[in-house]
């Protein structure tokens, strides 16, 4: 697809990144837009990958991501 | 024993519970805490907003809610949340959170349909065994009988809500959203005296709200030149609730059912309190309804519910706790009943 974008957040830890990204992989796609969220093994970095039909999507998709991560990485330092 | 944390945020309310079951099955509300989200007269919640306003929320009411019952996160069993129906935005807030919650403490999830979450909790507090449930909110509106493992539809809207033809009607006339248009439209009824005719629209076991709303978008400036807001406040609730009486009524007569349980936020109405415990009573019958705590949007139902199919042995998988506006109530096995 045309327009993609990389985004790497590092966390406090390997374990915080995996939960970050296993915690955003469990939802659906939006329209013509694939997301991925990994983090490679010992590596406290969060991996988010989209790919979107055009820019104006993925911008969209990259500001709904970026609350995602801000709320997920808030509740882990609140519950860790 | 069992302890659940219930997260509710299909709508604008933002609901936290904590549930326990002890070894004999006594159920005890440990926290129920919630936040809504108000917007101006005239105008109604959006969805980004909506769920903004949730994000801010809901980490403080987590904490708020285990305070409340003293505990900590690892004295959670299970961590329920609303799958749908609701709206998406919203919806996913809890589900965020319950995922991060389970993932850091390796804690099992349920993921609640939000129809029956009122259903067990509206069982709960009042004891009623087998009755028809009449479920009256903003987003739904459903008449519901228990059969075979299922959670029957056996009447609904064909359109809107009632509580969301309550609520625009509330920003035609410009009344306030706090503590919530519904609250507001039943307080001003009561001042209300001149009836004017509105269009009732049942239809077999169904009903339809949209057109009776677009009646009064038409008409209320010219209606008010006529008759006060009280009027047509009064007019508005006496026509809704007599068809939800009239679709209950048609429901117990079809299952022979002696019980009748009001469920969700229009629920809180003492008018419709009235109006259903009226025919009820004529029928020898006996009328259940709870309190604001439990009728409108909150975590503890889905807490009740969660509790109860997590004893049941259902768990929700990781990779199927993504949120669906759409979650039809008779789509789920209720495996925790005969």
């Amino acid at each position: 697809m045309p327009a993609s974008i990389r985004i790497e957040i590092p966390f406090d830890s390997q374990r915080h990144a995996a939960v970050a990204a296993s915690t955003l992989s469990a939802d659906k796609n939006p329209k013509y837009t694939t997301m991925t969220f990994s983090n490679e093994s010992d590596s406290n970095v969060l991996l988010v990958c989209i790919e979107s039909r055009d820019a104006k999507l993925l911008r969209t998709a990259v500001t709904s991501i970026m609350e995602s991560v801000q709320l997920v990485s808030d509740a882990i330092d609140a519950f860790k | 024993m069992t302890v659940a944390l219930g997260l509710e945020s299909s709508a604008n309310k933002i609901g936290v519970g904590i549930m326990r079951h002890d070894a004999a099955g006594v159920a005890t509300v440990l926290a129920n805490v919630r936040r809504t989200y108000v917007t101006p007269p005239g105008t109604g919640f959006l969805p980004k907003d909506t769920a903004k306003h949730h994000r801010n929320c809901v980490i403080p009411l987590v904490i708020e809610a285990l305070q409340v019952a003293g505990l900590s996160v690892t004295d959670l069993d299970v961590i329920c949340f609303t799958k749908g129906p609701g709206m998406g935005g919203p919806l996913h807030v809890s589900a965020l959170i319950a995922r991060t919650l389970s993932l850091l403490w390796n804690i099992p999830l349920v993921g609640v349909n939000h129809c029956i979450g009122h259903i067990e909790m509206g069982r709960m507090i009042t004891g009623a065994q087998n009755p028809v449930v009449l479920y009256v909110s903003g987003g739904n509106t459903q008449v519901i009988a228990y059969a075979e493992k299922r959670y029957q539809i056996f009447g609904e809207t064909l359109d809107i809500a009632i509580g969301n033809c309550l609520d625009r009607f509330a920003r035609i006339i410009n009344l306030s959203n706090d503590p919530s248009p519904g609250y507001n439209i039943e307080q001003c009824a009561k001042k209300g005296s001149k009836f004017v005719d509105l269009p009732y629209t049942v239809k077999g076991m169904d009903m339809s709200f949209s057109g009776i709303l677009s009646h009064l978008e038409k008409t209320a400036k010219t209606m008010l030149s006529e008759y006060s807001k009280e009027d047509l406040c009064f007019s508005l609730q006496e026509n809704l609730f007599a068809m939800l009486v009239e679709v209950t009524e048609r429901a117990m007569a079809h299952v022979g059912a002696r019980e009748v349980l009001i469920v969700g936020g229009v629920g809180c109405n003492e008018r419709l309190q009235e109006m259903m415990g009226l025919m009820v009573q004529q029928r020898g019958g006996h009328l259940f309804a709870t309190d604001e705590s439990f009728c409108i949007d909150n975590g503890i139902m889905i807490a009740q519910a969660g509790l109860l199919m997590f004893k049941s042995g259902h768990t929700t998988p990781l990779e199927d706790t993504w949120c669906t506006q759409r979650y039809r109530t008779d789509s789920v096995l209720v495996s925790w009943r005969d």
